[in-house]
């Protein structure tokens, strides 16, 4: 049972990392910095979620497990909100999103221009 | 005091001390300082004015990581797909159920972990959403996800209307 619960903690972990490859891909791949956050709150939270349960598993005790799961609840409430703070003003400082049917030359977001 | 107020030192208590168990990794020597920081945190909180329902916090917790998973799924694949075509859109959603106050905030924080949508700007009476790669059911999912957390806060909107 515990030698059952080692590899799925494994497993677990293995998957976590491969989210976080996806996301960090993302990152360098999506083309503002709103897309960008979309990779970073979803693709890596989930991926720290994995590996904190695959850790959790492996756990010598609850307590250290629920000291694992502890680690993701806080870091989603803090990406949560960070993620908003940080798109909201960016909005504020002038960046607009691209949008699919807006056509754009650059692969940064454009500032509006200067009245 | 009344009953509400015990219930809500009970439930501080209650979660205080599982947090200190947790972190001291059930050490019984580390109550003899858990158990003053304990007190001091639970009198020091800021008091809450709304409230959530356990029941429903429990069955939103499956369809919450249920979302994430998707979310993550969606993203990596949009990350790791050859060609980057993103139907990347700003869309209103108006706020059907929720209050403003603590439930709104709730929802555009959890929007950021779920499925292909950002929490842009709460405005009043909408918040503005950027949604990754925008599909049909988009706005009806947002919908959804609003009546879910009305539910949660189902007490706090009923004092309030």
């Amino acid at each position: 049972m515990t030698e059952a619960l080692h590899w799925l903690g494994y497993g677990l972990v293995i998957a976590g990392i491969l989210f976080f490859l996806a996301g960090s891909l993302g990152l360098l791949r999506f083309p503002d910095v709103f897309t960008r956050l979309h990779a970073l709150t979803k693709a890596d939270n989930l991926g720290l979620g994995l590996i904190c349960l695959g850790l959790a598993f492996q756990a010598s005790g609850l307590a250290e497990a629920v000291k694992y799961l502890l680690i993701w609840l806080l870091m989603l409430v803090a990406s949560g909100i960070g993620a908003t703070l940080i798109a909201s003003t960016a909005l504020a400082c002038g960046l607009a999103p691209r949008q699919a049917d807006t056509p754009s030359n650059t692969m940064t977001s454009e500032r509006p221009a200067p009245k | 005091m009344n009953r509400r107020r015990w219930q809500a030192w009970a439930w501080r208590l209650a979660i205080l001390s599982l947090l200190w168990w947790a972190i001291s990794s059930g050490d019984p020597a580390s109550w003899a300082w858990g158990v003053p920081a304990i007190i001091a945190a639970a009198v020091l909180m800021p008091a809450f004015n709304w409230h959530l329902r356990p029941l429903a916090v429990l069955l939103f917790v499956p369809h919450f990581l249920w979302l994430a998973l998707r979310g993550g799924l969606e993203v990596a694949w949009l990350a790791c797909r050859p060609s980057l075509r993103l139907n990347t859109r700003v869309i209103e959603h108006r706020w059907h159920y929720l209050p403003e106050g603590p439930a709104q905030l709730f929802m555009a924080s959890l929007i950021n972990l779920i499925p292909g949508t950002l929490a842009l700007r709460l405005a009043s009476g909408a918040l503005q959403v950027h949604v990754l790669n925008l599909h049909d059911g988009t706005a009806a999912s947002l919908i959804r996800l609003e009546r879910r957390i009305a539910a949660l806060f189902e007490v706090a909107i009923r004092k309030e209307t």
